[in-house]
């Protein structure tokens, strides 16, 4: 090989000839003569790696399938790619691939919307407790999320991986949660001073009008009804959708200027043109399907209307009803009319459905619902004649069955009548739209349909859309929804002069093409044809790695007495459940999507089903890392290709990957697990580009710009070093800070080394620290405690300076005596120094015994610092309970058995009772954080007067924990909110850290022997109910530093201790 | 190459080389291969693990007692090979076996065989032919039936003592080589032998040698693969810990053919006897002028050093063990590198098994006819195996190549336990497939194993009884090799996953007659693009399990039954009523409480709770405990009784 390298060679790929050179391998060769080979683990430039296996070709007078990227060409070597035998090898380790790839290219449940809601991100939003974001993230499609959270068919659901592992995620219920749970807002754009007419109220107008207001142009609603809503308000009972629901979310409409005009009917009152010559800039007609199809059903006229039905009970006229009824129809008007007649008073209602149960075009949500209520079915039954009584009162309802025949269309069965005994008939069967009277005003199909465009709802006559029921026939409220937003879409683009011609054009051709295509096509489309096309997803065959978590289920009136009233029998999430809910959601989006070479070669290979993947087939779950600002991992998308281990270590040096593990569940990860950051890493992107699939993104924020918090900048330049692009310099400022920085951590303590405190004890690391914060000579009072008899064991003395020992509770009355006389002796010019006073207390000898010296001392403005290392109990006696015990924590005097689980008290807020005082400064601080520390306790001893420092000190005896975990858990306590970072100054509330992310509780407490029973099974409830402690007060904490608006925090969740 | 030196030169090189060997030999030293009385304990892990260590005492203190401390040698040596007999004693020069010994053995066995020359009757060996006591170890069946070449020296020398090897005309095969000076000859011999490398892949090494000296490359490697990581196989580690000279001096005569000046001696940490052994055998060479530069003052000269890695069974693939000692992940490098043009550090390298190498001594000293005078049709020479499984003999055994299946496990093996029949072999540990009783006569060679479908593999021969299921079988085979598996490329790493998911279902009763086809799907696919062999061993007990073992598979699919009534999910335990007498010890022993019943009533088994972990039958002394396949009947016979092994 390496003799003849440059040689040339002339082979065959494919059938055709192709001239290649000595060393070149046939992976190379082909892609020169433009045959594509499919290859994961390729990497242009680098050795063969061989581990895909998807580059396998067919070579002549070989008995096995070859690699192409190890297989050098030699001359007259016959080379096939893409032979059957080659293409179900590849497909056979796609299907490996894919099941073991715990990922999803893009959410079905989006797809499945009509109007292609983003829920995935919706969710995220909701598991995050963002209801405000959720709820805006929603209305970018949906603007009534509380509306058809009650009422939708939820298309959504029943495509929802989720239900793969278990059960589907109840997004509807959730998007109604969101609605509950946030204001409804509406923001519009500046306006355009173009004005557009809508006829129909209804859902389509609705949401037709909600985006041109959003847009900006004035819109005037007309309908024939006195109130807007439409069938939302005229069909649909108000045990499904109350009408305060309706009005509040209408409610944003109306603020942002949208005027109503009531009855005025198209056709009769009002028409398209009419309004296009008055002013109007465009009109959209969307006035639904109202009226009832002719039904084939002798005697028809015996029977009611079931719309007619629905409107008489929403406008007050409750006609009562008794005996049986029957309902004709299984759609949702028919259910709806089935449950009003079991509320008016009826009996019995049966419902002659002309379907099977597990088909009634209602769907299963409302067929349940009405099942529970106590109504009875005729499924596959047909209605053929209504008998009557002599007076003309239906007495029965003669019906055939029906049963599917070969070609899934309905057929009766020759003598299979039956009838149905009831006294009142209510037929519901189909409803079309009502526009005989529009017929002069606008075009028709012959359906009796308006004619619109299916993208843009354009009408054959200019500045006239149309959408919704009266287009399609009578559909879901979501449907008309999808084709109201479409509409004002496009009205608005029509409005700025843009082509729509072209656009339906386009789109329509778009529909056509391959999904990968549209993928890659997407971007020409622009971005309203973006938000109008339709793409058709090839949904791969993967494997799922999560584990079963149960369905929460709607709160609901029990079925026993929902019959006695109009109330709303669904009761909607409460927060917390909603929250627990939305977690369930996989989030089955990439951001690979369409860039993912997986992704294509399986929809190439059409691995749409996958024999590999089974309920009890094993997937690598990898938890997604995004520590790093501009590279993010999720390594359960990762296919082991190694191109980012070989890329980062060959080519671009650092070496952060490499494989650990062994066998299927081997990964790709960093040394020692740790952050990319911690592994060299020199940002330069070289993994990402190398990544066949979604498991190495670029982070979409790295744009951004950042800003230093000064007050946490330890000045080490670390930041400047590595900056790749050189966007941070040093200056004169910086430099000057970071030699008085480095000036105070070189300094000597006060408090000697050698000291016995135990290994692991925050309390000498406090004092050290606190210490720091002066350069003047320090008089330390300390009462009894870990720190008194563990740094002066006679004849010995850790303390540098001045040091007064005093009883348990005295060190503030003690201290403020020896300030007394020094001031005394300053007077009299004995002294001439400064001195500085601190008593250092535990939260023992602080909170509880010595409370009452502590205050006086604070009251009479002695010039002292009083410092309490805060461990949570009196440590050095045996863990007793203190005031500072947070709840649930066991100590020997709170104990954990049978009866009790740990104290059951709150924890005193001592911080909150000095800043009572008035003090100056006030301020809570954590041993983790030196810099913010010193920076601390510098300007509690510069400041004039009592200040009063309130310290974490982690305790690895008290809390059983490791003493080498204890700066961890104290960073881990401000984290968790638990123990926050701030400064109260002159009465102005500062909060020195805020915390990226919140953590959770839980976890810290867990490494806490103290806290260990919280984790047994029954005591939830106390770990939820410190939790909720802390959750409130970082609330409060964060409305007294103004980060919030006072009042945000609803009173109901309020936290009362 | 070296160029061809006269006649006269070469003679009294030669001389020179041969005096050089002399030298280094002192005769005074030997302790087991000599004529002095010396009593022989076998050191091997079976032997030690049966309590060799406890015998050694007992025999230094009888010794002592007897005044023979220092006259009567006791020689700790590498593995006998009758492991299922041991611990195991021998005296020498007499060569009197005393199998199992015990401590309390001791004081009889020194008062008659050592101080007297008698035998003790009641403790020797008995032909289990003729139920008669053997006193002389070759006279034993079980050695009799072997052909002992590399083994001949395992179980005589002292492993640490180089002067044993010496004596038993250790490093003259090299003396010879190097006098001979013609690396080609070497080759030559070796290709003329017939030697096809032991480890399984049986590359013909004499073919491996010349294109490694013939690939240009700065220098070259030759490397010793003792990565031995099949569960079953126990050769590699008894040569190294029994002979590491034997071993040395073969990689020093490959070295010398294929022209390398640098060696690995490649085991695992965690054979620690052995990396031990052959460290101290390396000092004593390397002190003897046998292994460095200017090995017997012959100018050749070759640094060995031995690799202990942390051993995964991904190790044994050539090209993964040359990346371990690169210091890289042991990830194959694939089927288009070439270890002989691209090995260790970029160089031509070539490797070869532990058993290959310690074959090299033997075949240098009696020539390429001598070796080639047994074996198959294919390949010439003894092939050692280790017998393990439920086979009455187990242990380390030398047959020519050739021999058949059945000779091997019946004849030296000795076939299975009492009571017990034999159902299948697995010829060459857990990738090499499994093959039925019927198909015994299969000569033990490298092509005509493959004609069954099965492989030599390893060498590791384990004997199944009808007390085992194939489907268990298959599935520790499969949980092995999806475990072991480097990760590297995706037929293996997520199809033997997916294989192992199939047969957990089937093992649980959820198969369905599709996972049928879906196996067979996923061996094609993994066995023509696994990356490198691991992957195509993981497919062999699959294959050879559907094609002789179908029937059992299918009562598992079909029938929810195991016929060995051994997967867990399939078998029921329950108590007859008849032969429980109500003696409360499996009531005691149940760990779930699900055996209830007065004391001499008959028991009862709660199946609700029954974990079915065999105990209650294990304690039960009237084999009242009764375990049968809990399927779907589908006529016929009960399914056999209490089939499952005690342990």
């Amino acid at each position: 090989m390496s003799t003849t390298t440059g040689t040339t060679v002339k082979l065959t790929i494919d059938g055709k000839a192709v001239t290649s050179r000595h060393g070149e391998t046939v992976l190379a060769a082909a892609k020169k003569a433009g045959v594509e080979i499919p290859a994961l683990c390729h990497q242009e430039g680098m050795a063969p790696w061989a581990a895909c296996r998807l580059c396998l070709v067919e070579i002549e007078g070989e008995d096995k399938l070859q690699t192409a990227c190890t297989t050098w060409v030699e001359d007259d070597m016959v080379v096939q790619t893409d032979t059957e035998r080659v293409r179900a090898r590849r497909a056979s380790y796609l299907r490996m691939y894919l099941s073991d790839h715990d990922s999803y290219c893009e959410a079905p449940c989006s797809h499945a919307c009509p109007t292609h809601i983003d829920i995935p991100a919706f969710l995220a939003k909701v598991e995050q407790g963002d209801y405000a974001g959720a709820a805006a993230t929603v209305r970018e499609d949906l603007p009534f999320p509380g509306v058809l959270g009650r009422v939708c068919p939820r298309y959504c659901e029943p495509v929802c991986r989720r239900g793969e592992v278990d059960d589907p995620v109840a997004i509807c219920a959730l998007h109604r949660a969101a609605g509950d749970h946030a204001p409804a807002v509406l923001t519009s754009e500046p306006a355009t001073g173009k004005r557009v007419a809508v006829i129909g109220a209804g859902p389509s107008g609705l949401s037709c009008a909600w985006y041109l207001a959003a847009a900006g142009h004035e819109v005037t609603i007309y309908d024939r009804n006195e109130k807007p809503g439409g069938m939302l308000r005229y069909s649909i009972p108000h045990f499904r959708l109350p009408e305060e629901v309706l009005d509040a979310e209408l409610q944003p409409l109306w603020d942002a200027g949208v005027r109503f005009v009531d009855s005025l009917a198209l056709g009769v009152d009002i028409t398209p043109y009419g309004l296009l010559q008055a002013g109007f800039d465009a009109v959209f007609v969307g006035v639904g399907a109202w009226q009832t199809a002719t039904p084939r059903i002798e005697n028809r006229k015996a029977m009611l209307d079931g719309l007619e039905l629905l409107r008489d009970v929403n406008e007050g006229k409750k006609a009562a009803m008794g005996g049986t009824v029957a309902v004709v129809g299984d759609g949702i008007v028919a259910l709806d009319a089935a449950r009003t007649a079991l509320r008016l008073g009826a009996r019995k209602v049966v419902v002659i459905a002309g379907h099977d149960a597990d088909a009634v075009e209602a769907g299963q949500r409302d067929l349940q619902a009405a099942r529970e209520e106590g109504i009875e079915f005729e499924f596959l039954a047909e209605a053929t004649r209504i008998k009557t009584t002599k007076t003309g009162k239906p007495s029965s309802v003669e019906c055939v069955r029906v049963e599917p025949g070969e070609d899934g269309k309905l057929r009766k069965v020759k003598g299979s009548t039956f009838s149905v005994r009831a006294g009142t008939v209510v037929a519901a069967l189909s409803y079309v739209p009502d526009v005989d009277e529009a017929r002069e005003d606008i075009t028709l199909t012959s359906w009796g349909l308006i004619e619109a465009d299916h993208y843009t709802g354009q009408t054959q006559d200019e500045g006239v859309f149309a959408s919704g029921d009266a287009v399609t026939g009578a559909k879901s409220a979501i449907h008309a929804i999808a084709g109201g937003k479409r509409a004002a879409l496009s009205i608005d683009a029509w409005l700025r002069g843009e082509d729509l011609d072209k656009l339906q054009s386009d789109l329509a051709l778009f529909a056509g093409l391959p999904y990968l295509e549209q993928l890659r096509d997407e971007e020409k489309l622009g971005e309203l044809g973006r938000a109008l096309a339709e793409r058709s997803p090839v949904w791969l065959k993967m494997g799922i790695g999560a584990e079963s978590a149960d369905r929460r289920h709607m709160p609901a009136v029990a079925a026993s007495k929902r019959a006695q009233d109009f109330h709303e029998v669904e009761k909607g999430f409460k927060r917390k459940t909603a929250q627990a809910e939305a977690a369930r959601c996989l989030q089955c989006t990439c951001p690979s999507l369409g860039d993912c070479e997986l992704q294509k070669l399986g929809v190439e290979y059409g691995i749409t089903e996958n024999e590999l993947v089974t309920q009890n087939s094993l997937v690598r779950r990898v938890d997604a890392r995004h520590e790093h600002p501009f590279i993010h991992r999720d390594m359960s998308r990762c296919v082991s290709c190694g191109s980012c281990i070989r890329v980062c270590r060959d080519v671009a040096g650092p070496a952060c990957y490499d494989f650990s593990g062994r066998g299927f569940l081997m990964e790709v990860d960093t040394p020692y697990g740790e952050s990319l950051q911690l592994a060299d890493c020199i940002t330069c992107g070289r993994c990402v580009t190398a990544c066949p699939t979604g498991a190495l993104t670029f982070n979409t924020r790295a744009l951004q710009s950042y800003t230093t918090d000064e007050s946490r900048c330890i000045m080490c330049g670390e930041c400047v070093d590595v900056c790749p692009a050189d966007a941070l310099a040093k200056t004169s400022v910086f430099e000057e800070a970071r030699q008085q920085w480095h000036n105070l951590i070189r300094e000597k303590s006060g408090l000697a080394g050698g000291h016995r405190m135990c290994a692991g004890c925050g309390a000498p690391i406090v004092v050290r620290q606190v210490l720091m914060g002066t350069d003047d000579p320090v008089v330390v009072a300390a009462s009894t405690g870990c720190l008194e008899v563990s740094t002066t064991i006679y004849p010995y003395t850790s303390w540098e300076g001045g040091y007064i020992h005093t009883a348990f509770e005295n060190a503030a009355a003690t201290l403020s005596g020896v300030e007394t006389a020094f001031r005394a002796l300053k007077k009299q010019g004995k002294i001439e120094d400064n001195v500085k006073f601190i008593a250092f207390g535990g939260d023992g000898g602080t909170y509880d015994i010595g409370l009452q010296s502590l205050s006086g001392a604070m009251e009479r403005g002695h010039d002292m610092l009083y410092v309490c290392y805060d461990n949570g109990a009196y440590m050095n006696t045996g863990f007793q309970r203190s005031g500072a015990t947070p709840p649930g924590a066991w100590t020997t005097t709170s104990p954990v058995g049978k009866a009790k689980a740990g104290k059951e008290q709150s924890r005193k807020d001592l911080t909150q009772i000095m800043i009572a005082h008035g003090l100056r400064y006030v301020a809570q601080a954590s041993p983790h954080d030196p810099r913010d520390l010193v920076r601390k306790a510098a300007k509690a001893l510069a400041t004039e007067g009592p200040t009063f420092l309130n310290i974490l000190a982690p305790c690895p005896r008290g809390w059983r924990t490791d003493g080498a975990d204890s700066i961890s858990l104290a960073r881990e306590a401000v984290n968790t909110c638990y123990w926050p970072l701030y400064e109260v100054e002159d009465g102005v509330y500062r909060i020195t850290y805020m915390p990226k992310e919140k953590l959770p509780l839980a976890p810290w407490l867990k490494k806490q022997g103290r806290f260990r029973h919280l984790f047994k099974p029954g005591n939830e409830h106390l770990l939820e109910r410190v939790q909720e402690w802390v959750d409130y007060n970082w609330e409060v904490l964060l409305q007294k530093s103004r980060i919030v608006d006072v009042c945000e925090l609803p009173p109901d969740e309020r936290f009362v201790p | 190459m070296a160029t061809k030196k006269t006649s006269a030169t070469s003679g009294d090189r030669a001389a020179k080389i041969h005096a050089a060997l002399e030298k280094a030999h002192r005769p005074k030293a030997v302790r087991g291969a000599g004529e002095r009385p010396h009593i022989s304990l076998c050191g091997g892990t079976a032997c030690d693990a049966s309590g060799a260590a406890a015998l050694r005492e007992a025999l230094r203190d009888e010794l002592e007692k007897h005044g023979l401390a220092g006259k009567v040698e006791i020689v700790e040596s590498g593995c006998h090979g009758f492991c299922a007999e041991g611990p195991i004693m021998v005296l020498r020069p007499q060569g009197i076996f005393y199998p199992r010994v015990k401590p309390r053995d001791i004081p009889a066995i020194v008062e008659t065989s050592v101080v007297g020359d008698g035998v003790v009757e009641e403790l020797l060996y008995r032909d289990p032919a003729t139920g008669e006591p053997v006193a002389d170890e070759r006279a034993i069946p079980f050695y009799a039936g072997q052909e002992r070449r590399v083994l001949a020296d395992l179980g005589t020398v002292d492993p640490t003592c180089i002067d044993d090897y010496l004596a038993r005309d250790g490093y003259a095969a090299l003396a010879t080589v190097l006098a001979d000076d013609d690396p080609e000859g070497v080759i030559a011999e070796v290709e003329a032998a017939g030697l096809r490398g032991r480890g399984g892949g049986g590359f013909p090494t004499g073919k491996k040698w010349r294109l490694c000296r013939e690939n240009p490359g700065e220098r070259r490697y030759v490397v010793c693969n003792g990565d031995e990581g099949d569960p079953g196989a126990f050769l590699d580690r008894s040569l190294l810990e029994g002979d590491p000279h034997a071993v040395i001096e073969g990689v020093l005569i490959a070295a010398f053919a294929v022209g390398a000046t640098e060696a690995y001696i490649y085991t695992r940490q965690d054979y620690a006897p052995a990396v031990e052994r052959l460290k101290t055998a390396l000092d004593q060479a390397r002190e003897r002028r046998l292994v460095g530069e200017d090995i017997l003052g012959s100018g050749f000269g070759c640094e060995v050093r031995v690799f202990a890695a942390a051993g995964a069974y991904v190790c044994g693939e050539s090209t993964a063990l040359v990346n371990t000692i690169e210091g890289r992940r042991s990830m194959p490098r694939g089927h288009h590198v070439r270890l002989v043009e691209q090995g260790l550090f970029d160089q031509p390298t070539a490797v070869n098994n532990v058993e290959t190498m310690a074959s090299l001594p033997w075949l240098i000293r009696h020539g390429a006819e001598a070796f080639a005078s047994v074996g198959g049709k294919d390949a010439k020479g003894t092939k050692v195996l280790s017998l393990t499984g439920g086979v009455r003999n187990s242990g380390l055994v030398e047959v020519p190549l050739g021999t058949s299946l059945r000779e091997i496990v019946v004849g030296l093996g000795g076939g299975v336990a009492e009571g017990r029949t034999l159902k299948a072999v697995q010829p060459g540990g857990q990738s090499g497939g499994v093959l039925p009783a019927d198909e015994l006569d299969v000569r033990y060679d490298y092509e005509s194993l493959r004609e069954t479908g099965a492989r030599m593999c390893t060498g590791g021969v384990v004997v199944v009884d009808d007390g085992t299921c194939i489907v268990d079988l298959t599935l520790f085979a499969l949980r092995f090799m999806a475990a072991e598996s480097c990760g590297k490329c995706v037929p293996c790493r997520v199809g033997t996953r997916r294989m192992l998911e199939i047969f957990e279902r089937i093992s649980t009763g959820d198969g369905e007659p599709e996972d049928i086809g879906r196996l067979e799907r996923l061996c094609d696919d993994i066995e023509e693009g696994a990356l490198c062999e691991l992957g195509a061993g993981a497919v062999r007990p699959v294959r050879t399990a559907l094609r002789y073992f179908r029937d059992e598979i299918d009562a598992h699919i079909l029938d929810k039954r195991c016929p060995a009534c051994v997967c867990r999910s399939l078998i029921r335990y329950t108590i007859s009523r008849h032969d429980c007498t109500g003696c409360h010890a499996c009531y005691g022993a149940c760990p779930v409480q699900a055996v209830s019943g007065d004391r001499k009533q008959p028991h009862r088994i709660d199946q609700r709770l029954c974990i079915k972990c065999d105990t209650c039958r294990q304690v039960c002394k009237f084999d009242a405990v009764m375990v049968k396949s809990a399927g779907v009947r589908t006529g016929g016979k009960e399914p056999a009784l209490a089939g499952r092994r005690s342990s």
